[in-house]
């Protein structure tokens, strides 16, 4: 029974793969995003939510 | 050098600007959070002990087991926890945007809305008026309501962002926004519902397609209710307590982007060997293990911000809650994609794992970070100190032992009763055909667990004593006062700036890529049942319900037979010896709503029909305990009693014809005939068998068609 779901559906194979994909690109994506981040930045936006002399900038 | 920096201080204090925090509306929601939390687990205990001992509902149908249920999980969600996002989101934000919320008025509305919401969930449920989509059992007028009132709160919190005096957007707001896109469009998507009377309505997917469209609700309320604005306060208020940093921003960025784009694909986990197609159900496995990741590293980015300071946490309590909290959210991360592996899933499934696994998440997650939150923020409020930290700490080890009391016995009862379902005895033949046998083989773990329920909320009664006292002693500050420099309109670019950061300053970019990022998700996982009509093969001899079946179906989700039956054979030996032919996607096409249910504290209802006469159920509905001694299903004497309303009939049929049932055309106006008729013969084999006092328009009648009903589609080959 399945496999006559399985067909009706067109590329249903395709279908896992590509979003498999896209997750996957996504993911790279952020990754070297995160890896080359600038440390001062994230050491300011780690201490926002503490009372901080400086105020916002 | 002196000079230069006299000068810019003095241009910086220029612009400095005096504003209040609205603090009136953050102790609105704190309130509320108290209140419903109290009466959420009130209800959890009730049912607790409701569930062994029958007896509890005194008779009364606006008591029943099935009824009360979706009260104590809907407080638990949308009333506790949902106050409790609130609460924080309204104290966190003007913080961390340097404003005042946009407006007092639109906040007072959101309060005063969300309280109207609970309370007509409370009195509908009662009244077992109920869609019968767990999570969603509120009616269309109510689901009407929520939207609004969830867009008044959308639109008090964008605008807040929008005149913020902090350029850049903390983590923790990424989270309270793209908690709001989701539950927007969940919410949407999943309440799609054709009214047939001002109180009730059908969904407009049946069968698997309603199913799928369910659980990708019920899969993402739970990450995006219960986990990913609770994990926006995480990151507010932990480190806050603990007066230090996040561990790493950097890895919170991961956490959100991630767990913002797997969450939403894995939601077939909940469908797993039913009739739901394969790949689907593979997808779902496959993102939710994926899920581990991400959840984990958001575990650790908080336990690590205490990092150093764990002599601060023994002394603690608020910290105390806070570790548990974010222990207990990796723990139910772990476990959730465990669940979701499906030889796992094939013993835990229907069992009470399931309900062991969601307590870790609401009380160790949601109620302690709610605690630790509380604790923090009452003394903050009223410009004092906490009353006594030391019944903090009484109530943290009662809560905590409330907790295990709660979901140790649950998982022994769950993997027992699981495993006794699957038994065989060496011959081949089930080892406990009886499905009661393995119900009062875990009665005593439901008594264990009724009292962990009650120790858990001895502990929050403890918390609401500490916390007046606190109020009491102290002033409260109604508008907090702080200052800061607002930022110029024009943005100078700094060199070498990458795109999140654009989008930290940009939220309505976000708001943008966040909903981009779901849609993808939502789309990869739905489109294809949705749009694919032959996805569902049709079986001939699969017909719409008679009038009267139809009857009893709307009855049999009133009474919220669903929380304790399912109607899924799953395609086991050990499911096909126990309740015959496995169930088939075609034999759900004019299901509207589907009831496959989630749980099993009563065996599955789907090949029901035909299996016992008319009177076995005339006088087990009656009294279960009558026919088998032992039961633990409540009675529904009324149901022998009330009327039928034949009056809503025509537009019950009407309403299914319009979702494109294929009754005859006119049919509505001959239905109520066709019900009388259907009732009559009924009555008349109830009386040959033995039934005195049978009234033909008694409910039950309606009731006992649609149970012999069930299932028998395909029997008859
Ligand atoms: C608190 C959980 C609970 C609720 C709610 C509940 N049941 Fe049951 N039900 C059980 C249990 C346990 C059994 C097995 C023992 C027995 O036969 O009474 C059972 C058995 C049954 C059976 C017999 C199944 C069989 O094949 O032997 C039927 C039919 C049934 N229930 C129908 C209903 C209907 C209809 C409703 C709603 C009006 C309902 N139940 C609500 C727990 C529940």
């Amino acid at each position: 029974m399945f496999k006559d779901i399985l067909k009706s559906v067109n590329g249903y194979d395709n279908w896992s793969i590509i979003s498999m994909l896209i997750f996957f690109l996504f993911f790279v994506g952020l990754i070297i995003y995160v890896w080359k981040l600038d440390k001062n930045f994230s050491n300011y936006m780690s201490s926002l939510p503490l009372e901080n002399e400086e105020n916002s900038k | 050098m002196a000079e230069h920096s006299t000068a810019s201080s003095n241009e910086y204090q220029a612009n400095l600007e005096t504003f209040y925090y609205d603090n009136g509306i953050v102790k609105l929601f704190a309130m509320a959070t108290v209140v419903w939390g109290i009466a959420a687990f009130l209800y959890g205990v009730y049912v607790a002990f409701a569930i062994f001992m029958p007896q509890l509902n005194f008779g009364s149908e606006f008591l029943t087991f099935g009824r009360i249920r979706p009260i104590h999980t809907n407080a638990a969600i949308f009333a506790f926890v949902g106050n409790g996002i609130f609460m924080g989101v309204y104290y966190s934000l003007q913080r961390l945007c340097k404003t005042r919320m946009f407006s007092d008025m639109l906040g007072k509305l959101h309060f005063w809305g969300w309280q109207l919401i609970i309370a007509s969930a409370a009195i509908t449920f009662h009244a077992g008026i109920t869609t019968g989509k767990e999570y969603a059992e509120l009616e269309w007028p109510i689901d009407i309501l929520i939207a609004i009132v969830w867009i008044i709160f959308g639109l008090n919190m964008f605008m807040t962002i929008l005149k913020r005096r902090e350029r850049h957007l903390y983590v923790a707001i990424w989270f309270y926004i793209a908690s709001w896109v989701t539950i927007t469009v969940l919410h949407v998507v999943n309440s799609m519902e054709l009214p047939y009377t001002w109180l009730h309505s059908y969904s407009v997917y049946a069968g698997v397609q309603d199913a799928l469209v369910q659980w990708w609700y019920g899969h993402n309320a739970v990450a995006f209710f219960l986990t990913t604005p609770y994990l926006g306060l995480m990151y507010y208020f932990l480190p806050k307590a603990a007066n230090r940093p996040v561990y790493s921003y950097k890895l919170s960025i991961i956490h959100f982007w991630s767990l913002l784009f797997i969450y939403i694909w894995a939601g077939p986990h909940h469908l797993l060997y039913t009739s739901l197609p394969d790949w689907a159900q593979s997808l779902g496995t496959v993102f939710s293990i994926m899920l581990i990741a991400p959840s984990w590293g958001g575990m650790l980015n908080g336990l690590l911000t205490l990092r150093g300071a764990w002599d601060k946490v023994r002394e603690d309590p608020i910290l105390k809650f806070m570790v548990v909290a974010v222990t207990a959210y990796g723990m139910a991360t772990l476990e959730g994609p465990m669940l979701a592996v499906k030889s796992i899933n094939a013993l835990s499934h229907y069992t009470d794992w399931t309900i062991a696994h969601v307590h870790v998440g609401v009380l160790g997650w949601n109620g302690f970070l709610t605690f630790g939150v509380l604790y923090w923020l009452i003394p903050k409020l009223w410009n004092t100190k906490l009353y006594s930290k030391k019944l903090a700490n009484a109530h943290f080890w009662i809560g905590t032992l409330g907790i295990l009391t709660y979901v140790i016995p649950m998982y022994i009862a769950g993997v027992t009763q699981g495993l006794m379902w699957k038994q065989f005895t060496p011959e081949g033949v089930l080892q406990y055909p009886n499905f009661l046998e393995t119900v009062t083989q875990i009665l005593p773990m439901y008594m264990i667990r009724a009292t962990g329920g009650t120790i858990y909320l001895v502990g929050a009664c403890l918390m609401v004593y500490n916390l007046v006292k606190t109020a009491k002693q102290g002033s409260f500050v109604k508008n907090e006062k702080d200052q800061a420099t607002p930022f110029p309109f024009q943005y100078i670019k700094e060199t070498g700036e990458r795109q999140h950061r654009w989008l930290e300053r940009k939220p309505m970019a976000m708001l943008f890529v966040a909903t981009i990022v779901i849609a993808i998700g939502g789309a990869v996982e739905i489109i294809p049942m949705i749009l694919i009509k032959s996805n569902v093969p049709t079986i001939a001899s699969v017909k719409p319900y008679t009038p009267l079946e139809l009857y009893g179906r709307d009855m049999y989700i009133r009474e919220g037979c669903y929380t304790c039956h399912s109607q899924m054979v799953r395609p086991f030996r050990s499911e096909t010896e126990r309740y015959r032919e496995y169930s088939k996607v075609g034999e759900f096409v004019y299901d509207h709503p589907f009831q496959w249910g989630s749980k099993r504290t009563g065996p599955d209802l789907h090949r029901e029909g035909g299996k016992y006469n008319n009177s076995w159920h005339y006088w087990h509905m009656n009294n279960p305990r009558d026919i088998s001694p032992g039961s633990i299903m409540p009675a529904f004497p009324w149901l022998l009693t009330k009327e039928m309303d034949i009056q809503s009939v025509s537009a019950k049929i009407a309403a299914m014809m319009t979702l494109g049932v294929p009754y005859p055309v006119g049919y509505d106006k001959v239905a109520p005939q066709d019900l009388k008729t259907q009732a009559k013969l009924i009555a008349t084999q109830l009386v040959a068998e033995g039934v005195t006092d049978v009234k033909e328009s008694a409910e039950i009648i309606a009731l006992i068609a649609y149970l012999q009903r069930l299932g028998t589609d395909i029997k008859a080959k």
